[in-house]
């Protein structure tokens, strides 16, 4: 509630550059949770995300630059249409596990980032496509806004799917696919599922990005946005979505801050990835949080 | 209850199972004994959907199931346990309770389902470790919550693959009672054991597989007599 209250009055005190900062930050803490829910909860660690985060945002602007659509309409088709791809690659996956579901996801995002490119009659290619704005006033306020409402949104119904019979039988398939069968879960529509979902949400990311940014090049899709959001997850807690959204914005707003040390900021954060992957594989920000509340927890205990 | 016939599995050059044919009646508990490699597990496999038979087929309650998916074997009915567990170590024991209970029952009642599942582990004697993760329980404890998964699905025939295998004497004779339990409540039981006192005391029929091959069935007793069996498997 605190963050919450803390999120909505941000505006007031910042400049217009700080609260770009953190609209860019909301945009990967959503692409990091939803990744959360389909690496940390289901077990596909695919490499695609940011890719179906292109398929919506390239949706999305083509369809307002080829027809009179409105973004507001265009962004959910984009979504959509990322969830449709989500569901081919889901398809195409079901018997790939561990290092081939990440070899074939990357091939995915690099084929995909090459046509974006060879295409650009249709993509503007490496020169960039100029995307109509969301919204007609220059106001960042607006968008910082709309992504957070989109932010919370999304993760009331990604945190509601956790909790509920999916986000169960998600964890299970995760666990063992073969055991979580014999148990009458449907593995194959679940993992589908899996990708259809995230999917989701990485499109309706991109598209939110595509409108805000205005300038779309097929380097969104790039292995370093890939590696940037898995190293959100990781490091933020790779079975918790707060820990994915922290994790996002810790790093987002940390690469701003030490914008100074250019390339250097990079190898710090890969340094703290292999240092998290070896010691805290629940990610650092996650146990911090749970020792907090636990914590609070015994305190109220004692003062009852 | 449940009808075998003529299953034949290869797995590349080696059949695994070869025109292995045989019935299960209601409420019975059919042990299946065999040297390693003879087909055993296999055989449970093939039963519960993870591999499909390559000729023969399998009918449960007079209905074909030879060609359908383990999720779509276990609804129908048909739950079991593994060789070497294979319990959801990162889920908590109640979250591995309520796998099988939630894909069984769509709009299941969910206090109903924890009240379930909370009697059963009760039962099995692990109610203390709800909370747990399954990684902290030892390997005994593994074997119980694996058949407690098991019976929240409330199968009518249940394969138990090796349930004594590296068990604690005592939670081996818990392990006994559980199944003479579940007898009596009409449950039918297919049993795989190298444990020979405890398959020859629990089982009704045994069948005896030697090469992926039915070499014999029949009672305990006439299968201790048997001297094909002797002779590939039980010796003197």
């Amino acid at each position: 509630m605190v963050l919450f209250l803390a999120a909505m009055a941000l505006p007031v005190a910042l400049d217009g550059y700080g609260l770009h900062i953190l609209i860019i930050a909301y945009y990967y803490a959503l692409l990091a949770s939803s990744w959360c829910l389909l690496a940390g909860y289901a077990g596909q660690f695919s490499f695609a995300h940011a890719a179906l985060a292109a398929v919506g945002a390239y949706t999305s602007a083509l369809l307002v630059l080829n027809t009179d659509i409105s973004p507001v309409f265009s962004i959910p088709i984009g979504s959509v249409a990322a969830a449709g791809v989500g569901f081919c690659i889901g398809f195409l996956c079901l018997r790939l596990q561990g290092p081939y579901l990440a070899l074939f996801t990357i091939a995915f995002s690099e084929i995909f980032r090459i046509v974006l490119n060879a295409e650009y009659r249709y993509t503007g290619g490496n020169f960039g496509l100029n995307v109509p704005p969301l919204f007609s006033q220059e106001s960042r306020i607006l968008y910082y806004y709309t992504i957070l409402g989109i932010l919370i949104l999304s993760l009331a119904i990604m945190h509601k799917i956790v909790k509920s019979r999916l986000g169960l039988f998600f964890r299970a398939v995760r666990e063992d696919e073969e055991a979580a069968a014999t148990l009458g879960v449907n593995v194959i529509k679940y993992k589908i599922l899996a990708f259809v979902i995230t999917s989701f949400f990485a499109g309706l990311a991109g598209g939110f990005y595509a409108h805000y940014v205005r300038i779309l090049t097929p380097n969104i899709i790039q292995l370093p946005q890939m590696g940037l959001i898995i190293a959100m997850v990781v490091i933020g807690g790779i079975e918790s979505l707060a820990g994915a959204v922290a994790g996002a914005l810790i790093l987002q707003l940390a690469a701003e801050y030490l914008r100074d040390y250019e390339e250097l900021r990079w190898v710090f954060f890969g340094l703290l990835l292999v240092i998290t992957l070896r010691f805290s594989q629940n990610g650092l920000i996650y146990p911090i949080y749970k020792r907090l509340t636990k914590k609070s927890e015994k305190d109220h205990a004692e003062s009852d | 209850m449940l009808k075998v016939t003529k299953l034949t599995k290869r797995f590349g050059g080696l059949t695994a199972l070869e025109n292995v044919s045989f019935k299960v009646a209601k409420n019975e508990i059919l042990g299946v004994i065999g040297p390693n490699g003879s087909g055993k597990t296999t055989l449970i496999n093939v039963i519960n959907g993870i591999h499909k038979p390559d000729n023969g087929d399998i009918f449960f309650r007079d209905k074909s199931i030879g060609r359908l998916s383990s999720y779509q074997i276990a609804k129908k009915g048909i739950g079991r346990t593994f060789q070497v567990t294979r319990i959801f170590r990162r889920m908590s024991v109640m979250e591995n309770m309520m796998v099988p209970a939630l894909s069984i029952s769509r709009s299941g009642n969910q206090e109903a389902l924890l009240h379930k599942s909370l009697g059963i582990l009760t039962l099995l004697k692990i109610v203390h470790l709800k909370d747990e993760y399954g990684r902290s329980l030892s390997g005994g404890q593994h074997k119980l919550l694996e058949l407690g998964r098991v019976l929240m699905l409330d199968p009518d025939l249940i394969l138990l693959d090796e349930p004594f295998a590296g068990v604690h004497p005592e939670l081996k004779a818990d392990l006994h009672d559980h199944i003479r339990k579940l007898h009596g409540q009409g449950k039918t039981f297919i049993l795989i054991s190298h444990d020979m006192h405890s398959i020859f005391s629990l089982s009704q029929r045994l069948m005896v597989l030697s090469s992926g091959k039915k070499i014999a069935h029949g009672t305990p007793e006439e299968i201790k007599q048997n001297e094909e069996v002797i002779e590939a498997y039980l010796g003197n």
